[in-house]
């Protein structure tokens, strides 16, 4: 199994190579004059040409390319002109944001998705299966961003029940202590209630628009699949033995209809992160997601390859997780 | 003798949706009224050709399918009216082999696993008292407490059924359903079990309901033969009878199809026409009507009676009426 971990990180270098020169390209492509941004509108053309040269933006693109490759050689990711600081410390500064935000999704997704999946299965057609299709329509369809400014506008606008959607905690509420800098996490091991109910109060809406086509997805992979399972003779077989409906379900049927849906949430977390650039802008979240999102605006280069590049490697380290995840829940896999 | 099973009148009928939007309903009779007993210690066989309801009568009997009408005494008792949980806790005393053993055992479970749970289930034994039955039972089916250790899609077909067999007899039933234990097996490897199953019917005194539509097997192996027809029975009796005297065309037509193993000796084949009609629409009167060679005009109209011939025949056609 060690072996095969290896080999599986070994395979991830070509598509990470790919996905640099991808990234390289594309920012490259980008409108936008990065020595202008930098400059500014109104600066004098000699010192906008002066930046360009500083920056190396007069290079032709492969030399470009070739810095870079060996910059990231050396274990840098580059310095972010619009904040001011190194990207490396930037995310680490914005990372536990994002990470706190798609944590919290993936958990209210999977909350509602499994029990409704394994229900609407079990009871196929009653009244519960036509709410999970229906809601699974509905979540795989809306748009997130209107869905969030919707959400805004019902919970904070009309009934003011949230605060206002901005950042990660009230501004008259000092962070809880950093610890492992997700707030819900850090407040409660801190045991500072106030932090903990505005950072919750934050966190509710964004964490839930965000989760809605995962818990769509989800919901209707464990329908299908459970579906799927509950037609098995070995489901027959655990019924026979003299188990109760809820004893086959649980212990014959969940597990078996979990294998495929794992492969569904591994690559669930890829969209998570990419739903996280849109929701992070409109709750003026401060994670990675409105990071790049603000680097974009800027043509700020070095964060916007940065970000991808940990996106695809983050992705493709969760993907390996879940497929070492098989081998736990199926016997059958085997790993060489 | 009293029989440990009996079940009267037993019917599952499914109402089919046909048409656009299910609009048609249709009723399909997958057992329609069928009557048998089955003595202690005994194997019932059941014959039929495919979609006769035989796989249906068998986990009707155990409740594992609603009957939508009739009644299943086992051991003097209705088991119709029993609730949920004495239901549940009478699994114990009849249980079911099924006939593919390859998707009936839970692919991602060990042997020992899969066998432990009936137990479980349905005792609080010790750990080691667990541990012994699973390995007592597995060299009772034939196994070592090395196949244990195994998962189903390690084990071979003939082994795998074996597991099938021995997690259905750990609990010391005294009523098994074989629903084609042998079917899916190697011809080398159905002998093996058929004569498994028989030493330990005698062992553990059980009684058989085995369901097959291969009538050398059922020779074989059973005591008493039923023949059914699409969702009826035609006709029931003592095995050696039933062979060497079919009443019932259709019981004579199976008889004459089973192939002689000596290429020499004469036989005649009654071979039936057309083909077994669809049970969405089964004909009226006698549902064999459409395909016997000894029809009468009354067959499409009237429905046999069943009627007992002799001691222990009983059969539902025209032609022993009175």
């Amino acid at each position: 199994m060690p072996r095969y971990v290896l080999k599986r990180i070994a395979m991830m270098i070509p598509s990470v190579a790919g996905i640099i020169i991808i990234t390289f390209i594309l920012t490259r492509v980008l409108p936008g004059d990065p020595a202008l941004m930098i400059t500014g509108e109104q600066a004098l053309p000699e010192f906008v040409d002066k930046v360009r040269e500083e920056y190396g933006f007069n290079e032709p693109l492969f030399i470009q390319l070739w810095d870079y490759m060996k910059q990231l050689f050396r274990g840098d990711l580059g310095f972010a002109w619009h904040t001011g600081h190194s990207v490396a410390s930037d995310f680490a500064s914005r990372f536990p944001a994002t990470l706190e935000l798609t944590l919290a999704s993936m958990a209210i997704a999977l909350i509602v998705a499994v029990p409704l999946g394994i229900v609407a299965a079990s009871k196929q057609n009653s009244i519960v299966d036509h709410i999970s299709r229906v809601l699974s329509i509905i979540g795989t369809s809306v748009p997130i961003f209107w869905l969030g400014l919707l959400l805004i506008t019902l919970f904070y606008s009309k009934l003011g029940w949230l605060p206002a959607p901005i950042g990660r905690i009230s501004g008259n509420i000092n962070p809880p202590t950093h610890i492992t800098g997700l707030y819900i996490a850090d407040s409660l091991l801190s045991g500072d209630l106030v932090a903990l109910k505005s950072s919750l109060h934050h966190l509710l809406l964004p964490a839930i628009c965000l989760s809605m086509s995962t818990m769509a997805i989800v919901t209707k992979m464990i329908r299908a699949s459970m579906l799927e399972v509950i037609r098995q003779d070995f489901m027959r077989t655990a019924k026979a033995k003299g188990l109760s409906e809820r004893a086959v379900i649980y212990k014959h049927g969940l597990i078996n209809s979990l294998i495929p849906t794992l492969t569904v949430i591994g690559l669930q977390f890829g969209a998570l992160l990419g739903g996280a650039v849109i929701i992070e802008t409109i709750f003026v979240w401060p994670g990675i997601g409105s990071y790049v999102t603000e680097s974009i605006l800027s043509a700020d280069y070095a964060p916007i390859q940065a970000m991808t590049l940990i996106s695809a490697v983050l992705y493709g380290l969760i993907n390996l997780v879940v497929e070492l995840l098989y081998g736990v829940l199926d016997p059958r896999v085997r790993y060489e | 003798m009293l029989p440990i099973l009996e079940i009267k009148d037993l019917k599952k009928h499914y109402a089919a949706k046909t048409g656009l939007f299910g609009r048609m309903s249709n009723t399909v009779k997958a057992l329609d009224g069928i009557s048998l007993a089955i003595e202690k210690g005994k194997t019932f066989a059941i014959v039929g050709e495919s979609g006769s309801g035989k796989t249906t009568l068998g986990k009707t009997m155990l409740r594992l399918i609603e009957p939508t009408s009739g009644s299943i005494i086992f051991n003097g008792q209705d088991i119709m009216a029993l609730g949920t949980e004495s239901m549940r806790k009478l699994k114990t005393d009849m249980q079911i082999v099924f006939q593919d053993p390859f998707g009936s055992l839970d692919p991602r479970w060990t042997v020992r696993r899969t066998l432990e749970e009936p137990l479980r289930t349905h005792y609080s034994y010790s750990a080691e008292t667990i541990t012994k039955k699973v390995d007592e039972i597995l060299e009772v089916v034939g196994l070592t407490p090395q196949h244990a250790l195994r998962y189903p899609y390690e084990l071979s077909g003939g082994q795998r059924q074996r597991v099938g067999i021995a997690r259905a007899l750990i609990l010391e039933p005294q009523f098994v359903v074989f629903d084609e234990p042998v079917s899916a097996l190697d011809v080398s490897i159905q002998a093996q079990v058929l004569t498994l199953l028989q030493d330990l019917q005698s062992r553990l005194s059980l009684t058989y309901l085995f369901i097959s539509h291969d009538l050398s097997v059922v020779r074989y192996i059973s005591d008493h033969v039923g023949v059914m027809y699409l969702g009826k029975m035609m006709e029931t009796g003592p095995s050696e009878q039933l062979f060497s005297n079919p009443l019932h065309p259709y019981t004579e037509a199976l008889i004459s199809a089973i192939p002689q193993p000596d290429p020499d000796k004469r036989r005649e084949r009654i071979v039936l026409s057309g083909e077994v009609p669809s049970p969405r629409n089964a004909p009226s009167g006698c549902v064999f009507h459409t395909r016997c060679p000894k029809a009468m005009p009354q067959c499409s109209s009237i429905q046999p009676e069943w009627l007992q011939v002799s001691e222990n025949r009983y059969i539902a056609c025209h032609l022993y009426n009175n």
